[in-house]
């Protein structure tokens, strides 16, 4: 507890200026920090103060401890917020910030480590009456010791990470024989994620929902809960789509959720905004997965129907005050859509280049939170998230509707996105019906092409126009795409209503 | 002069013939009559009295169009100049599809692998990807071994198929 009056934003891309849009509504000062990457980026321009931490890989940047708060001391900021990702889940950093003197906007370093240790984590949760996942303990990484786990568990298993989150390090294994492979691979992937290889053994549920509960706590012994989210919606294991509420749950099983939710940020006595992610099965059961103990990517989708700025609660925590609402009462349906820079036609590979063009969407309940501008580039050192497009309706289908308008008005150009994957997903029947689960994808939109619209042939005429424009710049001086260039506007004299022609 | 367009797979024959405000272009031999205005960062080209909102912007060797809110990455060739073959969907190089570091390569020369088996495990944002034979086929080559950092477009693996 303490003071919040300059915030140091250890973080960057959309959730750096989504803290910052509340820092300065509050009047509190914001310190941006950026690598090598990320000079000219938007959260660096926006923030009232911004200091270098190091090149653009993120552990010799955004994950160094010591870089992040020499910057706090070097800008005299006297808090820090996480946002999600690098060092927001990390207990060690928040016992460091803490120790400097400094505000952690964020749970305490012991709810942190406690939640973050998958496998303690599900010890505590049984013992608190939260329904968990049968699954082993932290297994030696040796596939007969899966093996051995397995014969216990049932087939299908899914090899998860023990410091893991986000997908990363997870496999599904469905015959004995995978172990073989996938035992090592996952502990490749979870010490290059998480420095830490270690793995254990969960049944695998079929076609789950995933459901998760924004619980939030103050410190006046207070935990409420603002409803549920449906994030069913995966690739890669990473969720694509959110909503709330959630098409599947109804009153008691929202009520038990809750309930089961409450009871296990209760366990932690837990501080500040943190999220209870949850499986619905198909028979109506649910079962603990993990509680992530920041803000999430996807808090948008419940700003949209409670009217609450969960940033501005997280430092109104953070400085000892109460929340600022007593309860609340969800209006109306918000969808949440992340674009990101990948190929959805190629097994979603991120993709990277320069954004040359932004044209963001706008309008009545709708909501753009971005990370991007005309000129960032985009490489391949940090998440592809690029933004996340929210509606607000007054139901599910008129949130639904303004979504699909709404993705049709962001444009991208320079960058390949997963736009019109997104709009597949939100158009498909089965959305609509709301017949979401987390193999959603593979189902329904497992061979995705990118559609041809009605207008190629008009697009490869402007091509042409574009390419035989007078001054136009060629290719090759276009390999420094770093630097601004000027844009085709501004080298297309001739093409001026009633120009001479070249 | 005529140009040709690769839009993905396809390849589009567009004839300029006017220049100006107004144009005059025949677009797979269709004749079509446009004219065009610049307002800010945007064109309107209109055909048959109807607007369209149209962006370009230039990247690297590409261009990218917007009209309205469908997005098209287009390459432009003159015609007679060596052509983009058309990418075969059953490309003989298997290529990195984004920079990224190589884990695993699964095959050596002369191996032979089925449709599905795994040739080489790539790892790019702490993600890995595994890169798998798109039919039966003789690997006839290997460009990579497991460490190396690889651009996108490098050939990992050359396969004949059968």
């Amino acid at each position: 507890m303490g003071a919040v009056t300059k915030l140091l934003i250890a973080n960057r891309g959309e959730i750096a200026v989504r803290i910052i849009r509340t820092c300065r509504m509050m009047g509190v000062g914001t310190v941006a920090v950026f690598s090598d990457a990320d000079r000219g980026a938007p959260h660096v321009r926006l923030a009232d103060e911004a200091m270098p931490i190091g090149p653009a890989p993120a552990r010799e940047s955004y994950l160094l401890v010591e870089n992040i708060l020499a910057a706090a001391r070097a800008t005299g900021a006297d808090a820090v917020h996480p946002g999600y990702g690098f060092l927001a889940e990390n207990a060690a950093f928040a016992r460091a910030v803490e120790a400097a003197g400094l505000t952690f906007v964020g749970p305490a370093p012991s709810a942190i480590e406690t939640m973050g240790d998958k496998v303690a984590a599900r010890q505590l949760m049984e013992q608190n009456g939260v329904p968990v996942v049968p699954a082993s303990g932290v297994l030696p990484p040796e596939p007969a010791a899966f093996e051995a786990a397995a014969a216990t568990i049932g087939f299908p298993v899914v090899i998860k990470a023990a410091a893991g989150g986000g997908g990363k390090g997870m496999r599904i294994v469905r015959t004995a024989a995978e172990f073989a492979t996938a035992v090592p691979r996952a502990a490749r992937e979870a010490t290059s994620a998480f420095g830490d290889g270690r793995l254990y053994l969960e049944r695998y549920l079929e076609r789950p929902r995933h459901i998760e509960v924004q619980v939030f706590g103050d410190r006046h012994g207070r935990i409420v809960h603002l409803g549920e989210r449906e994030c069913s919606i995966q690739r890669r294991h990473q969720k694509i789509v959110e909503e709330t509420p959630s098409p599947a749950v109804e009153a008691p099983l929202r009520e038990a959720m809750i309930a089961a939710a409450l009871r296990a940020a209760g366990a932690v006595d837990y501080v500040g905004a943190g999220t209870v992610e949850m499986l619905l099965a198909a028979d109506g059961t649910f079962y603990f997965l993990e509680m992530n103990t920041r803000l999430q990517v996807e808090h948008a989708v419940t700003e949209m129907v409670t009217g609450l700025d969960l940033v501005r609660e997280q430092i109104l925590v953070a400085r000892g005050e109460p929340l600022s609402f007593q309860e609340s009462t969800p209006r109306g349906h918000a969808i949440e859509c992340r674009l990101y820079s990948e190929d959805a036609s190629q097994q979603f590979f991120p993709a990277t280049g320069t954004v040359h063009a932004l044209t963001e969407p706008s309008g009545p309940f709708v909501r753009f939170d971005s990370g991007i501008a005309e000129g960032s580039v985009i490489g391949v050192e940090y998440d592809p998230m690029l933004a996340k497009v929210v509606t607000w309706g007054n139901t599910r289908e008129e949130a639904r509707l303004r979504m699909l308008a709404a993705l049709g008005h962001t444009v991208v150009l320079g960058v390949v996105t997963n736009r019109d994957f997104l709009r597949a997903v939100v158009a498909h029947a089965a959305f609509t019906a709301g017949d979401t689960h987390t193999a959603f994808l593979d189902e329904h939109l497992p061979d995705w092409t990118p559609p041809v619209g009605p207008h190629r042939d008009l697009a490869a005429l402007a091509a042409v126009l574009a390419t035989r424009a007078p001054g136009t710049r060629v290719a090759a001086n276009q390999a420094d795409s770093a630097n601004a260039e000027p844009s085709l506007w501004e080298t297309l004299g001739a093409w001026r209503p009633g120009g001479s022609g070249p | 002069m005529k140009h040709l367009v690769t839009i993905g797979v396809d390849q589009i024959e567009v004839e300029l013939n006017g220049v100006g405000s107004e144009i005059d272009a025949r677009i797979d031999g269709t004749p079509l009559h446009a004219s065009i205005t610049r307002d800010e960062s945007t064109w309107t080209l209109t055909i048959d009295e109807r607007p369209q909102q149209v962006r370009v912007a230039h990247a690297g060797d590409q261009l990218w169009v917007s009209v309205g809110s469908e997005i098209y990455r287009c390459t432009v060739s003159e015609e007679g100049e060596s052509g983009r073959a058309t990418a075969s969907l059953r490309s003989p190089e298997v290529t990195a599809p984004m920079p990224g570091k190589v884990i695993e390569v699964a095959v050596e020369v002369g191996q032979r692998v089925a449709a599905g088996d795994t040739l080489v495990v790539l790892e790019a944002m702490k993600m890995e990807t595994v890169l798998t034979a798109e039919a039966a086929a003789e690997v006839v080559g290997v460009q990579t071994s497991a460490g190396a950092m690889v651009e996108p477009g490098h050939t990992l693996v050359e396969l004949a198929f059968d």
